[in-house]
């Protein structure tokens, strides 16, 4: 997502990341990170569960593709912290118009079935071009 | 996963709140009236 920075500012889109810890814990991350877009949290769960994210089984926790996603993410220099609020829940990601309307929504079946930036860059080109702003 | 909200693309977001830095409320649609928004939830902080 920082990588393609850029690709979601010329389409002048709104990121926001929501963590399942309280909105300090969420920040102070981000703010470690670098990461440049909003993060927010979600201590109660109640977005998580509004959107439909639900949590994930041991089986959605523990395979060998999130073991491999973990050790890509670590030869590529993250350094995980100790994970905070709820572990189990699963990812997902979402494109919202103006209008309130879902454009576009993709929950993970496991905890490291995440949506790539392309795939939302895609997703927020099928809107039309952006408005002047 | 039964109480779980099935929300697709088409249909209208929920309302949901969501906690800033500061513990104030945000609300999901003072988000998304700026423009489109990008919602990504993340299995766990850290």
């Amino acid at each position: 997502m920082r990588r393609s920075w850029a690709g979601f500012e010329e389409r002048r889109a709104r990121v926001v990341a929501v963590s399942p810890a309280g909105g300090e814990a969420t920040a102070a991350v981000c703010g470690m990170l670098g990461v440049p877009f909003t993060c927010l949290g979600d201590p109660s769960g109640k977005a998580y569960d509004a959107f439909g994210l639900g949590r994930a089984g041991l089986s959605q926790m523990v395979s060998l593709r999130i073991l491999w996603q973990s050790v890509r993410s670590l030869v590529r220099g993250n350094r995980p912290s100790r994970p905070q609020g709820d572990i189990s829940r699963l990812p997902g990601a979402f494109v919202i118009d103006r209008g309130g309307v879902v454009r576009w929504a993709r929950r993970g079946h496991d905890a490291a079935d995440h949506a790539g930036a392309a795939e939302l860059l895609v997703a927020l080109d099928k809107l039309g071009p952006p408005g002047p702003g | 996963m039964s109480e779980e909200a099935k929300i697709e693309a088409g249909g209208s977001a929920p309302e949901a709140a969501l906690e800033s830095k500061a513990g104030e409320r945000v609300r999901l649609s003072d988000l998304w009236g700026e423009g489109p928004l990008v919602l990504v939830f993340l299995r766990h902080l850290g």
